[in-house]
């Protein structure tokens, strides 16, 4: 187990050093496999590791979701989104950002990254709330905060990931992921609420709003469309998680040609950035992969669930103590990287707790709780300083905004964070309600 | 496409730079329509295996392991772009606060790396193409050989490799570059400008 600690401890100075995260987990898990058997069985797990995780099926979900979100990026769907939310909520004080929110969390059932529903949002709606004087760190703070959605609201990236890793049914990750997410709005919205209730000087109330056209009605029902022909696909049997991806990414590209017409050039990127974005997800699965044979071979994950087990704490307090360590690691990892590390080394572990709850008391609910109390914990990541992601994605599409003051707006959502991955490990029922349903 | 903006000014300086920029626009197109046509692939297969089944009652056969055999060469067609866009993840809190010395050498130990990584995965995945190939190892329904896709990675890999040390090479030429540090750019999501 020792070994283990000496490999994090190797492995994190290689990346403060800026090693890229794939390869540094590639190295120090292929040299620390070598030191503890030798370097043949090394040479021959990482052929097999890079071969077999190449062409994982489980794993063709990836590219296909985001060429789905990448497709719907160029179509403008999102300035529909974001439209009809105007028309809903823009009247309230506060209004546009809380439409923000409610177009992130709708572009987010359509996406299965973070950063893109962060990057697709801030150029619709960002334009528009500085129109209307809203304060900068309001108005990006709102759009960093919903875009970390992306994650939680299926289809999602990471819980694919997730699911790989600890061999759960990805369906019911995703359906798990719904009713966290339409909290994670609500309780955004609420702090727009107190927020704009203490200084009401961020958020002047807008008059007159900007008009709902024909094409954003169009564009909203087909973000509608597709997610429930997702959801129904997957739920009502007639396709797998992979189909239902393919079938949503040939959807989205006559969404993106009806409305936006044939626009060679730009699909012609929008697919060369998904081949792209997919080629770096795999490095680092590779590199998670071999990581993780080493410190599986090591026996950190059992040694620390049997001295875990020992201890006899509460089971709440474990939990608390690995959201704490995720909190601290958010600070510097970025999100999939996070998650390959630390689900190996934790899963084993949760799954071994005494809830002392009827809902959490076989390991399969567990995983899956835990996984959106995991996902909801890396949503926080995406915003937290110094390297909150999606920060930095606001940051590069409106370079006149100073880092600090994003930071600043982030933190109502923060909080409102908090509050809802607190909610979440107390009631497990949000996430396990709907999949005790299916 | 902003990392080749910079290119397109030093074509004017030099032949040699204009050979390297055009070797870069061959190589970016034609994996470009590599991965591209891949996609399409994997998409069109899903879409006439799922019509098959429910409207014609004939799914697609082998719609499995021709997923598995497309997933696999669009990942490794997309390692060499990833690798020459500098796309890898990296954690840049600290390499903001160094010198530039320091930023250099952290830049010089991460291509190293990211270079010797490269190239032993693309010499165990030829060693693993090769066993396939003595094995005669084929695919359960097509009966499609497993060892070619095993060669392209290799290839593919060991490219990447080599693409890892240029972008270091790119990088080296204007020290101002080396604060051009672009979190979307590391993050593979579209850019924002356009």
């Amino acid at each position: 187990m020792a070994e283990s600690f000496i490999g994090f401890a190797v492995l994190l100075a290689l990346l403060f050093l800026r090693v890229p995260i794939a390869f540094a987990m590639a190295t120090v898990g292929a040299v620390g496999f070598a030191l503890m058997r030798d370097w043949n069985a090394t040479w021959s797990m990482v052929g097999n590791v890079a071969f077999d995780t190449g062409l994982s099926y489980s794993l063709s979900v990836v590219p296909l979701f985001i060429l789905m979100g990448n497709f719907l990026t160029i179509s403008g769907v999102s300035h529909g989104l974001y439209a009809a939310a105007n028309r809903l909520l823009g009247g309230a004080r506060g209004g546009l950002a809380m439409a923000s929110i409610v177009a992130c969390g709708g572009f987010s059932a359509v996406c299965g990254s973070s950063l893109a529903t962060a990057a697709t949002m801030s150029k619709v709606a960002m334009p528009s709330m500085r129109r209307y004087g809203y304060a900068d760190s309001l108005a990006t703070g709102s759009i960093a905060a919903g875009g970390t959605l992306g994650i939680l609201i299926p289809p999602s990236v990471v819980m694919i990931i997730y699911g790989l890793i600890t061999e759960s049914d990805i369906s019911k990750l995703f359906i798990a992921g719904i009713i966290p997410g339409l909290l994670g709005v609500v309780f955004y919205i609420l702090a727009i609420v107190v927020v704009t209730r203490i200084k009401p000087s961020l958020a002047p109330i807008a008059d007159k709003l900007e008009p709902f056209a024909a094409k954003d009605r169009i564009g909203v029902l087909a973000v509608v469309g597709l997610f429930l022909l997702i959801m129904v696909g997957i739920y009502g049997g007639f396709f797998t998680p992979t189909e239902a991806a393919g079938i949503g990414a040939a959807a989205s590209l006559v969404i993106s040609i009806f409305m936006g017409g044939f626009q060679a050039r730009k699909l012609f990127d929008a697919c060369i950035e998904s081949a792209r974005a997919t080629a770096m997800i795999f490095a680092i699965v590779i590199g998670a992969e071999i990581f993780s044979n080493f410190v599986n071979f090591a026996g950190l994950p059992d040694g620390l669930a049997s001295m875990i087990i020992d201890l006899e704490l509460n089971a709440y307090v474990v939990v608390i103590g690995i959201m704490v360590i995720y909190l601290v690691l958010g600070c510097v990892l970025e999100s999939l990287s996070m998650i390959l590390l630390t689900v190996p080394v934790f899963y084993p572990l949760v799954t071994q707790l005494d809830f002392g709850t009827e809902i959490l008391s076989d390991s399969e609910n567990i995983l899956i709780w835990f996984a959106v109390v995991v996902v909801v914990v890396t949503e926080i990541s995406l915003i937290s300083p110094p390297v909150g992601l999606n920060v930095f994605v606001l940051r590069n599409v409106l370079p006149d905004v100073p880092l600090t003051t994003i930071f600043r707006g982030v933190l109502p959502f923060w909080m409102a964070d908090l509050v809802r991955l607190t909610l979440l490990i107390a009631v497990p029922g949000f996430s396990l309600w709907l999949v005790s349903l299916m | 496409m902003t990392n080749h903006s910079t290119d397109t000014n030093q074509t004017n300086e030099s032949s040699e730079a204009s050979e390297r920029y055009f070797a870069r626009r061959l190589l970016h197109n034609a994996l470009g329509i590599v991965c591209t046509c891949l996609l399409a692939g994997l998409v069109g297969l899903t879409v006439f295996d799922v019509i098959g089944r429910y409207w014609f009652n004939a799914p697609v056969s082998g719609a499995f392991e021709l997923t598995q055999l497309m997933l696999g060469a669009l990942i490794f067609a997309a390692l060499p772009l990833t690798t020459e866009a500098g796309e890898h993840v990296e954690v840049d809190i600290f390499y903001e606060m160094v010198p530039v010395l320091i930023k250099r050498l952290m830049r010089i130990l991460g291509a190293c790396i990211s270079a010797v990584a490269l190239w032993i995965i693309a010499w165990r995945l030829a060693h693993h193409a090769a066993k396939l190939s003595s094995d005669g190892a084929v695919t359960d329904a097509l009966s499609l050989p497993l060892a070619p896709i095993g060669w392209f990675g290799a290839g593919a890999a060991a490219l990447s490799g080599v693409l890892a040390i240029a972008y270091l090479a790119r990088f080296s030429l204007a020290d101002e570059m080396l604060d051009l540090a672009d979190p979307a750019a590391k993050t593979g999501i579209p850019r924002g400008n356009d």
